[in-house]
């Protein structure tokens, strides 16, 4: 550490690179254009529904010999990350060959899909593809970033889950080579490798992670969609019934966001804020800490004066004992404790009443906790002309103002994902069903018996469901303010008359 | 076999973990006081959050603290504890409880600091391919007998009034249930679900203590499944290959592999008659026998294969030891799918489907089925299919015992913002949203009569004991 100066908190600037502000905006950049690729893609952008055809088909035997998650006694001891990290090697300068063009690739109808291409692409990013099949064979996956984001927080590098991206496009033209070929085996082991990956990519405490691991498995459903249609295509109802439910924990990327937050004014052990117990800073943290402050409050009050700051601090000194007192730290403590710990420890007590607001809808089913959680952030926005008047008892660093996330967001993201995999289970009831009864869509989807039709795990209801004429209409009902296909996907479906070879 | 009875032992142990002597018919009575939620809502967790987590293996810690404590040669039983973790709150003796745990404070450290590990990785799937049915599992037991000193910590907390620092025990219970579920065994779920009946039963008595937080969103933040079956039912699969293929159980599930190396078969050959002494298949003494056997069957255990998806060519190549066991392992898997398919689905649909195929597995044991025309050689699904009905079940009377204390908390949290009083019914409480019974879908049952509520499970599994169908009688405390 510097020696102490009396200029100590302009000195400290050097150990904390970016200022708050630009980490904050950096992060809130990369977390929108995620949402954005979860989002509706432009060629998904289209209104209306995808037409699918499908050939009737019985449930496999054994139940799941074709699984979307590899089972324990195909896994190997191992840590994933360090396989998905190796593969990071060879795609160096991939983002740039897997742009716009072969993006196009993923698109294009399978007839037009040009094989010759990306048979050839697949060639040159062979080595990456293979260290990824061994990653998600993986026992464990731990990326380490619990670490770094205790030293370096919210700015702490995340490249390497960055390239599950890259991974994820080469797998899903792999997918789409080896439906074009008739290699159906191939492609649902390929779209198992993806879903894998997407799950690997939570296990990283980050909601970007999170995001990523949504994109990811997004990606498989529509190459699912796709495997579905093909006439010999195998029922993979158990499959998707296996899946884990919600298919993607958030758990651990919201926890990581306090996590950062907190590292950020105590960086290596940011539980010491945690604990009520805990008493006075020593000079040298004071000294550490006080530098940190100054920077977050001045990007977001505009107070760029520390004397100006150090007078607010004062002036909300006496609240600010109050607030950590109810909270339950003992008296003593709290009155040992100089007025910049103080006013660090109040707001973070603000921001932890509006994080555990929206961790406590977490395990919730979706319908239940977007109303709440929606409600939350608007008192979080309503409060911030408080929270900036230095009048008010608010606290003196609004830092849940600042870096509070979406969570409404990302939790809407999860349920997409689980609709879009609920869907595709129902679609395969359906075939399970037509395979049973002379090829014919039932009227309703009650009339399905051989195997539970799921609910739509947005509304835990059933999924609108109509039979005209030869096919059926499949669809689910907008949420959180968005009617595209991405959030309410929706389907027409006709099956194929067929009368052999169902059991495959 | 000796796994299997370990692990229907352990059953016995978690339907009874509330009482030694004689079944708990219930219903509990609590005495509760009201009390809103707290807030930030997750001021108390019962499971440690990232950030008081540490990098690390929590298995390495508690193996230590396993160490430690066996050192303790001096010093109080661990029996008294046992005897303890019944005793009334106020009947406990303080002095004597405190000594215990002042003995034992080092490996209660180190199990905390495991508690609050990233990860905890115990090795066992290692083991397990290795060693298959014959792996050792000691961390089991010792898991055990350190759960119960926490059990004691934290009845002598709620008896020294300091219920903060008994949900922060309760916290390292909870962690460690589920830190011991991380082992792909049926035996470590089950005991996972064994600690966690416990604690929950500590904890009825911590809600209601006159001082206690309200617990509503720490129970509402719990994972569901609290304790995921997955790995264990998936370790039962693995167990099974590496009977036969230790090290690479996988090359067995691998649809494009060849036939095994002359050595590999011979090898495969003692295995097999050794599995079949194992298990006790009646009438499988003799090599010869079984070598018949397996030539008789050659032919339907090849279509079965190709069936199945293996290509033609590479059956012909395998020897028949090895046709047959991939044929016995092919009908495993079709009942062990059978099971598996449904672990995922919830409690009330998947019941019936398991109960009915476990009335088919038991067809599949009699000693008759060896010589079936199209059956395998050895029967193994018979015998090493799990009682999948009886473990989800006590996975989903976990649950159902969270969602029950969610639900006192709900009642305890109404009454705070309506004067002390009850609700009329569970639909009054508006303020949270009630949890469903998680074995039948359906809410739990509520009934008031006077000052005291009645929050009952439905009877299930035939049984109205505690453990099966859990109830309360609930009063209010005047605040």
């Amino acid at each position: 550490l510097p020696s102490p100066s009396p200029c100590g908190i302009v000195e400290e600037r050097h150990l904390f690179p970016f200022s708050l502000g630009e980490l904050v905006m950096r992060r809130l950049l990369s977390l929108f254009g995620l949402l954005l690729l979860v989002g509706p893609l432009p060629a998904e952008d289209k209104p209306g529904p995808h037409y699918l055809f499908l050939s009737p088909r019985q449930a496999a035997e054994p139940a799941l010999r074709r699984r979307l998650l590899p089972e324990l006694v195909e896994q190997r001891p191992g840590n994933a990350a360090e396989h998905y990290q190796k593969a990071g090697g060879p795609l160096k300068g991939a983002s740039q060959e897997l742009s716009e063009a072969v993006y196009a690739w993923t698109q294009v109808p399978l007839e037009e899909f040009p094989k010759k291409e990306v048979r050839e692409l697949l060639a040159r990013y062979e080595k990456a593809t293979a260290e990824a099949e061994a990653g998600a064979c993986c026992e464990s996956c731990d990326w380490g970033h619990t670490s770094r984001i205790r030293k370096d927080n919210i700015g702490a590098g995340l490249s390497d889950i960055q390239d599950l991206r890259t991974l994820g496009t080469l797998f899903e033209l792999r997918i789409r080579l080896e439906v074009a070929e008739g290699s159906l085996d191939q492609a649902v082991r390929s779209a198992r490798t993806l879903l894998t990956m997407s799950r690997h990519a939570t296990e990283s405490p980050t909601l970007i992670s999170a995001l990523i691991g949504a994109a990811l498995a997004s990606k498989a459903a529509e190459r699912l969609e796709e495997i579905l249609q093909l006439p010999d295509a195998p029922n993979l109802y158990w499959a998707l019934t296996d899946l884990p439910r919600p298919f993607l924990d958030l758990r651990k990327a919201l926890q990581g966001e306090r996590l950062g937050a907190y590292s950020i004014f105590y960086p290596d052990h940011p539980e010491t804020y945690f604990d009520l117990d805990a008493g006075p800073w020593t000079k040298d943290e004071a000294r550490i800490i006080s530098g940190r402050l100054y920077n977050t409050t001045s990007d977001v009050t505009g107070i760029s004066n520390r004397y100006l700051f150090g007078f607010t601090v004062m002036k909300k000194h006496e609240a600010a004992k109050r607030a950590l007192l109810a909270a339950g730290r003992p008296r003593e403590r709290v009155e040992a404790m100089p007025p910049l710990q103080v006013a660090l420890l109040h707001s973070l007590a603000e921001y932890d009443v509006y994080m555990d607001d929206c961790l406590k809808w977490q395990a919730a089913p979706y319908w239940e906790s977007l109303a709440p959680l929606q409600e939350s952030e608007r008192r979080l926005k309503q409060s911030r002309a408080a929270a900036l008047d230095p009048r008010s008892d608010a606290p003196a660093m609004p830092v849940a103002h600042l870096l509070f996330p979406a969570t409404h967001k990302v939790l809407s993201v999860r349920a997409r994902v689980d609709r879009r995999l609920a869907m595709l289970r129902c679609i395969e009831a359906l075939r399970l069903h037509a395979a049973a009864h002379d090829d014919k869509l039932p009227a309703t989807l009650a009339e399905i018996k051989d195997v539970p039709a799921p609910v739509d795990p947005v509304t835990g209801k059933a999924f609108a469901y109509e039979l005209k004429g030869g096919s059926a209409t499949l669809s689910s009902t907008p949420f959180d303010g968005r009617s595209d296909w991405a959030n309410a996907p929706s389907f027409d479906i006709t099956m194929r008359t067929e009368k052999k070879g169902r059991n495959r | 076999m000796s796994r299997t009875l370990f692990a229907l032992c352990l059953l016995t142990l978690c339907s009874r973990v509330a009482v030694a002597d004689g079944p708990d018919l219930g219903p509990h009575r609590l005495t509760l006081t009201p009390a809103k939620a707290t807030d930030p809502a997750l001021k108390y967790r019962l499971l440690p959050e990232l950030i008081e987590q540490r990098p690390g293996n929590a298995a390495e810690h508690y193996r230590k603290a396993t160490t430690l404590y066996k050192a303790i040669a001096e010093g109080p039983s661990l029996n008294q504890a046992y005897d303890w973790v019944g005793l009334p709150v106020d009947l406990l003796p303080k002095d004597e409880v405190a000594a215990l745990l002042k003995a034992y404070r080092e490996p209660m450290a180190e199990a905390e600091i495991g508690a609050r590990c990233e990860t905890c990785e115990w090795g066992t799937s290692d083991d397990l391919r290795k060693k298959n049915i014959g792996a050792l599992l000691p961390y089991v037991q010792e898991m055990r007998a350190l759960s119960v000193l926490f059990q004691v910590r934290l009845r002598l907390e709620l008896a020294e009034g300091r219920p903060g620092q008994a949900v922060r025990t309760a916290r390292t219970a909870l962690a460690m249930a589920r830190h011991v579920a991380e082992s792909p065994t049926l035996i470590s779920a089950l005991v996972g679900y064994a600690l966690t009946a416990q604690t929950l039963r500590q904890m009825e008595d911590l809600v209601q203590q006159p001082e206690a937080p309200n617990l509503y969103w720490a129970l509402t933040d719990l994972p569901r499944p609290f304790i995921d079956l997955r790995k264990g039912l998936e370790g039962e699969r693995l167990t099974a290959y590496s009977i036969f293929y230790p090290d690479h159980p996988e090359f067995l599930f691998d649809l494009n592999a060849g036939p095994l190396p002359p050595e590999q078969a011979r090898e495969l050959g003692n295995r097999f008659v050794g599995v079949a002494n194992l298990l006790d298949v009646p009438r499988f003494a003799g090599r010869w026998v079984f070598g018949l056997n397996v030539m008789r069957k050659h032919e339907e255990a090849k279509k079965a294969l190709v069936a199945a998806g293996r290509p033609r060519d590479k059956v012909e190549a395998m020897p028949p030891l090895q046709v047959a066991l991939l044929h016995a392992l092919t009908e495993y898997d079709l009942e062990m799918d059978a099971m598996l398919k449904w672990q995922s689905e919830p409690w009330w649909e998947t019941r019936p489907k398991l109960l009915e195929l476990e009335r088919q597995t038991r067809r599949l044991r009699p000693a008759e089925n060896i010589f079936r025309r199209d059956g395998p050689a050895l029967p193994l699904a018979g015998y090493l299919l799990p009682a999948l009905n009886k473990i989800a079940f006590a996975r989903v009377r976990t649950d159902r015992q969270i969602a029950l204390l969610r639900c006192v908390e709900a009642v305890r949290l109404h009454a705070a913002t309506h004067d002390g009083k009850l609700p009329a019914s569970l639909a009054e409480i508006k303020d949270v949203p009630l949890p469903l019974d998680p074995a039948t879908g359906k809410a739990f049952q509520y009934e008031i009569k006077g000052a005291t509520a009645t929050l009952r499970a439905t009877v299930v599994e035939g049984r109205n004991d505690f453990s099966h169908a859990p109830s309360y009688e609930i009063m209010l405390r005047k605040s």
